[in-house]
């Protein structure tokens, strides 16, 4: 379609829902809105109902709206700090993923992000699936992604020697499947029985993955928990979970080991451009000469695209809170599950409940329109959404064994896809935006994506023969039987100290989390890698024993620790510090 | 002048309130003989076991916990406190040591409620 | 400091009368007393011996025992050194990983490796551990800056490290009260305690020098509806709650802070006894024990916060030397069980401890339990079938303090039926 035809679509929505003051404008089919609306809501409606008119490339929503936050950029360091041929902007899965793929090239790679540690964002408050791409809409740039990427995970998490597992995926339809459309119950009873399984599994086929029909009897005798109310299911069995930040956090440690340069704690604020092509990448910590910028900032992708004159999307966040319950109920369920509802509310999201690799029962995520990227909280409307959506797939759960909750964004555009290519407009530029829910799953294949593309802007790659593609294990002592127990504190006895009792952590392993490719600096970065605060008792034994070690072995003075960088510490001095003169600490 | 406090003598927690008057003072609320005197005491010189900590340098772990052998007014915990901030003590140290005597002329001696090991 | 006594072990197979896991207050009393009879090992995974004790350095321990006031350091230092003088082995440092039904225990330290232990009896005294601001699912952020109470306690009494400014304590447990006047007495301030219950948690002799005595309020029926910061708490959101508990729309106020501090309860440490396959009781989440604290494992007991937990520590000694005494005897002797009787929790009481009485040996038998509601003037009621055979008028009754009623033998032997059933019934 011509921008001239999308630009009369446009107008039609716009006059339609009656906003006014919206000027747009439509160039190689990336709608650009300006102008004043009266409230986030409208700001995202708006949005939205653009993003979904075919053959649109991008929105780029600029619309003003009451209470909007604006954010002050960060002063850079405009001196030269080091040249690459390529500079990732982003260190969660999607960057870390395509940071190893590069390292498999002569190349040089500097991959920044502005955490003190990579996976911080979305990359560590998702649900840990592997989708396999059967809950996406066919056709679109994730749900092709998705497949492929799933199908890479078994593979790289043997490379990467990290735990995945394929579980599989129970999609349960139960007598409550289709009550919104207020049908008689036989007649919902027969359609979810008989006709929804199998457009599942025809649609499977369609985009080339396995799916199987599972009868109320099978499904009942292997998750025996489940409702009374279902009524059949199919199963998706090559639907995968991983702990995505130890995953992302291997993928960083191999690509460190093929030499990509890793440069945290560090905030990108220009992208600059000469004969419109990048030049070079501003950052707090001195300036980068490159080429080639990929930009997979995530819930920032929008702002990194604005630096560099090629913004062709807005990113609108949308929260997803999480429950996580304790490990002694890594039993109750076999696969995951969730429970299919027809008509889908808009862009649900999947979501339902999941083990973990590590026997965590989590329930979520939800979904809902976030004005803030920042925003992590967990409400007690979203906790109670959360049981009010799961508990009637697993009615008897004991509910009071939550661990813990968290919320992660989610990095949409306005057209709910993959924004994965060139920039038009920025020669050098690309990006790498729109990656929400499954960017997990597709992420080893959006990496090798972006290879394709950077060999079709003229990148050389040759194949480094010296590449690595395996990452040594980590000392995990938990999982040891008692002779390999036995042996390894022989060798280092700190692998005899237990430090977080909940987790069975020891001391040696922390150790090694400080001291591994990629340090770990921060309590947080510390419990990604080692899972030291992770159970039960969420670090309140633990804490000051991590404290401690992590002020031993960096030298940091304990009352300087933090929690997640900075800005987090965890104490504020030493004891009696507050009293009279005697002030050390911040 | 009247003042109210919540007597600690048995878990009934009576609420007493006490009116003076000059010479006279009114004791009421409270259920049984004790609470009139702990009322009577808390009026008159109110008084409190002080537990804190004080640096200890070469020992086991960096605070050594200690307390007052005595009650000490009331009104001077705090500064009682803050005094101990300014001091250390080496160890080994052995479960009831003098730690400061006769603090801020109380009379009161400060004491370490337990052994310290060198490191 | 006990490490030394680690090198006396060349081989690291072990065998042993009675293995006592955990070294806190439980632990110590336990020991001691099958030390008597028996050879002990007692495992502890902390640097040194006493539990939660070391950390509490405030007075108020050891009344019922020792008949005076002594503060935590000094209530676990008498033990202490008598384990020093007993030919008891203590292991530090040293966490057991697995224990099965016929006593094996395997347990891990940096100075042996791996430990083996096939023991005779076991003592199970592991504590408890704070419940966490999830559990009670308190909304908000997930910054620095949130603390259980005894982690802040440990932090500041045995770390030497501030972890707050300006504080919030949400629940007026003991713990949440003694360190509100830590707190101050370090140089912070206290902006409130903050109890969702209609009543205070924590005994009225800490409200009051604890929190009065330093001009801190107590909000009763009020809790924290969110944690407001990114990177390090920078407030809190508070709300009055109704009856059931819900928070009150236009209740809400917001308090500027630094540190939230969580004193919500506490939760018994059972991971090894549910590893064991013990019979458990889903009202203390303790296993179910007989009146000499074995457990439903013969020759495995427990005693302590691993059972129900418990408000003073001097109770604490008293079952768990109740506990060392006959896992002592079981080795020699094996025990009698006869006649089961079960305890039950009737009006007003939410659970009985020990849940089953089924031996003939002690001259008398302690039931230890908890009202579900605070009265005055009610009556506390035992029978067996249709028969009274105790009754006892209190004068007051809460949740937070612990009832006692001892029971001769001569009333357990004229027992007829195997129900024991506990009431408290009236009072207003």
């Amino acid at each position: 379609m011509s921008d001239g035809g999308i630009l009369r679509k446009v107008d039609k929505v716009i006059r339609k829902k009656r906003f006014e003051n919206i000027d747009v404008k439509v160039e190689d089919s990336v709608v650009y809105l300006n102008g004043k609306v009266s409230s986030w809501d409208d700001f995202v409606e708006i949005g939205s109902l653009i993003g979904a008119i075919k053959n649109i490339r991008g929105v780029v929503n600029r619309l003003e709206y009451p209470g909007e936050i604006r954010r002050e950029r960060k002063k850079g360091n405009r001196e030269k700090s080091g040249e690459a041929d390529v500079v990732i902007i982003g260190g969660g899965v999607t960057g870390c993923s395509i940071a190893r793929e590069l390292s498999k090239y002569k190349v040089k790679v500097i991959l920044v992000e502005k955490e003190d540690d990579v996976a911080c964002g979305a990359t560590k408050a998702n649900n840990a699936m592997v989708h396999s791409g059967i809950g996406e809409k066919v056709g679109t740039l994730k749900q092709k992604l998705c497949v492929k990427g799933h199908f890479m995970y078994g593979e790289l998490a043997k490379e990467l020697n990290v735990p995945f597992k394929r579980c599989g995926m129970l999609i349960i339809l139960t007598k409550d499947s289709l009550s919104k459309l207020k049908i008689p119950q036989f007649l919902a009873n027969f359609i979810a029985k008989r006709i929804i399984p199998f457009i599942v599994v025809r649609r499977g086929k369609k985009i080339g993955i396995p799916i199987k029909l599972v009868d109320r009897e099978e499904l009942m005798e292997k998750e025996r928990y489940v409702t009374e109310r279902a009524l059949a299911a199919v199963s998706s069995p090559s639907y995968g979970v991983i702990c995505p930040y130890f995953f992302t956090i291997a993928l960083a440690e191999n690509a460190t080991d093929n030499g990509v340069e890793f440069m945290l704690d560090t905030e990108v604020v220009d992208v600059t451009v000469e004969n419109d092509g990048v030049k070079s990448v501003v950052t707090t910590k001195g300036t980068i000469d490159t080429r080639f910028v990929i930009n997979a900032a995530g819930l920032y992708a929008d702002e990194v695209a604005e630096m560099a004159g090629a913004r062709e999307y807005t990113i609108h966040p949308k929260k997803g809170a999480t429950l996580l319950f304790d490990k002694e109920l890594g039993n109750y369920i076999n696969r995951s599950m969730s429970l299919l509802r027809f008509p889908r509310a808009e862009h649900y999201k999947g979501g339902g409940i999941m083990v973990t690799v590590d026997s965590n029962i989590q329930w979520g995520p939800t979904i809902a329109e976030c004005p803030e990227k920042e925003d992590t909280s967990v409400t007690a409307e979203d906790i109670e959404k959360i049981f009010e959506s799961y508990t009637p797939l697993l009615p008897d759960f004991p509910k009071k064994s939550v661990i813990t909750y968290f919320a992660g964004i989610r990095a949409s555009t306005f057209t709910e896809d993959f924004f994965i290519e060139a920039s038009k407009k920025v020669k050098g530029f690309i990006h790498v935006a729109g990656i929400q829910s499954p960017g997990l799953a597709a992420a080893p294949a959006v990496a090798d994506m972006v290879v394709d593309i950077l060999k079709n802007e003229g990148l050389t790659l040759k194949q480094r023969e010296s590449f690595n593609p395996y990452r040594d294990k980590t000392t995990i002592f938990r999982d040891l039987d008692i002779k390999e127990k036995k042996r390894l504190i022989e060798k280092n006895p700190r692998y005899g100290k237990i430090m977080c009792r909940c987790e069975q952590v020891t001391e040696g392993e922390i150790v090694d989390a400080i001291h591994s490719k990629l340090p770990a600096l921060s309590v947080d970065a510390i419990k990604r890698r080692t899972r030291a605060g992770m159970g039960r008792c969420q670090g309140g034994f633990c804490l000051p024993h991590v404290v401690e070690i992590l002020s031993r072995e960096t030298g940091i003075p304990i009352e300087k620790i933090q929690k997640n960088g900075k800005g987090s510490n965890l104490f504020v001095g030493k004891a009696k510090c507050l009293l009279g003169d005697k002030h050390d600490g911040n | 002048m009247s003042e109210s406090m919540t007597c600690i003598c048995c878990p009934l927690g009576c609420r007493i309130h006490i009116e003076k008057k000059g010479e006279k003072t009114q004791i009421t609320g409270h259920r049984c003989k004790k609470g009139e005197e702990y009322a009577l005491q808390e009026i008159r010189d109110p008084r409190r076991i002080l537990t804190t900590t004080v640096p200890i340098d070469n020992g086991m772990l960096c605070l050594l916990p200690v307390k007052s052998n005595k009650e000490i007014p009331k009104n001077l915990v705090k500064a009682c406190v803050i005094e101990l901030s300014k001091i250390s003590v080496n160890a080994p140290i052995k479960c009831g040591d003098l730690v400061c005597k006769n603090i801020l002329g109380t009379e009161v001696d400060i004491i370490a409620s337990r052994d310290m090991e060198e490191r | 400091m006990w490490g030394k006594q680690n090198a006396y072990w060349v081989t690291n197979m072990m065998e042993t009368d009675v293995t006592v896991i955990g070294g806190g207050p439980a632990g110590l009393a336990a020991a001691l007393k099958a030390s008597e009879n028996a050879q002990v090992i007692l495992l502890e995974r902390g640097r040194e011996l006493g539990g939660i004790l070391p950390q509490c350095i405030h007075q108020g321990f050891g009344n019922f025992v020792f008949k005076k006031m002594l503060t935590g350091p000094e209530f676990s230092q008498y033990f202490i050194d008598k384990v020093r003088q007993s030919d008891i082995v203590v292991k530090t440092e040293t966490t057991v990983l697995e224990i099965d039904k016929n006593k094996r225990i395997i347990a891990t330290n940096s100075a042996e490796g791996i430990l083996e232990i096939q023991t005779k009896a076991i003592v199970l005294s592991m504590g408890c551990r704070e419940r966490t601001r999830s559990q009670i699912l308190v909304p908000g952020t997930r910054p620095a800056g949130v603390y259980t109470a005894g982690t802040s306690q440990r932090l500041i009494n045995i770390d030497g490290i501030m972890p707050g400014k300006k504080f919030v304590i949400l629940g007026s447990g003991d713990v949440g009260l003694i360190m509100a006047r830590r707190f101050i007495l370090e140089g912070g301030e206290v902006e409130g305690v903050y109890e969702i219950m209609p009543q205070p948690g924590g005994l009225t002799r800490n409200i009051v020098q604890c929190l009065d005595d330093y001009n801190i309020p107590l909000f009763l029926s009020h809790t924290v509806t969110d944690i407001v910061g990114r990177k390090r708490v920078e407030g809190v959101t508070v709300a009055k709650v109704d009856e059931s508990m819900k928070p009150l729309v236009g209740t809400e106020r917001f308090i500027p802070c630094d540190c939230l501090v969580l004193a919500v309860g506490l939760i018994p440490e059972n991971e090894l006894s549910k590893q064991i396959g013990l019979d458990m009781d889903g009202r203390t989440d303790g296993p179910v024990v007989d009146e000499r604290m074995e457990t439903s494992v013969s020759g495995i007991f427990a005693c302590g916060n691993v059972v129900h937990v418990h408000d003073l520590v001097d109770d604490v000694a008293v079952v768990a030397e109740i506990a060392g005494e006959h896992a002592a005897k079981y080795v020699r002797e094996n025990l009698e069980r006869r006649g089961k009787i079960r305890t039950v929790a009737g009006e007003n009481v939410g659970y009985v401890v020990p849940q089953f009485l089924r031996g003939k040996e002690l001259d008398s038998v302690t039931l230890y339990f908890r009202v579900l509601s605070e009265k005055r003037g009610a009556t506390v009621i035992i029978s067996c079938g249709e028969k009274t055979i105790f009754e006892r008028k209190e004068k007051i009754v809460k949740p937070p303090e612990m009832v006692k009623v001892i029971l001769s033998r001569e009333v357990l032997n004229a027992l007829v039926q195997n129900e024991l059933r506990v009431d408290v019934r009236g009072g207003k």
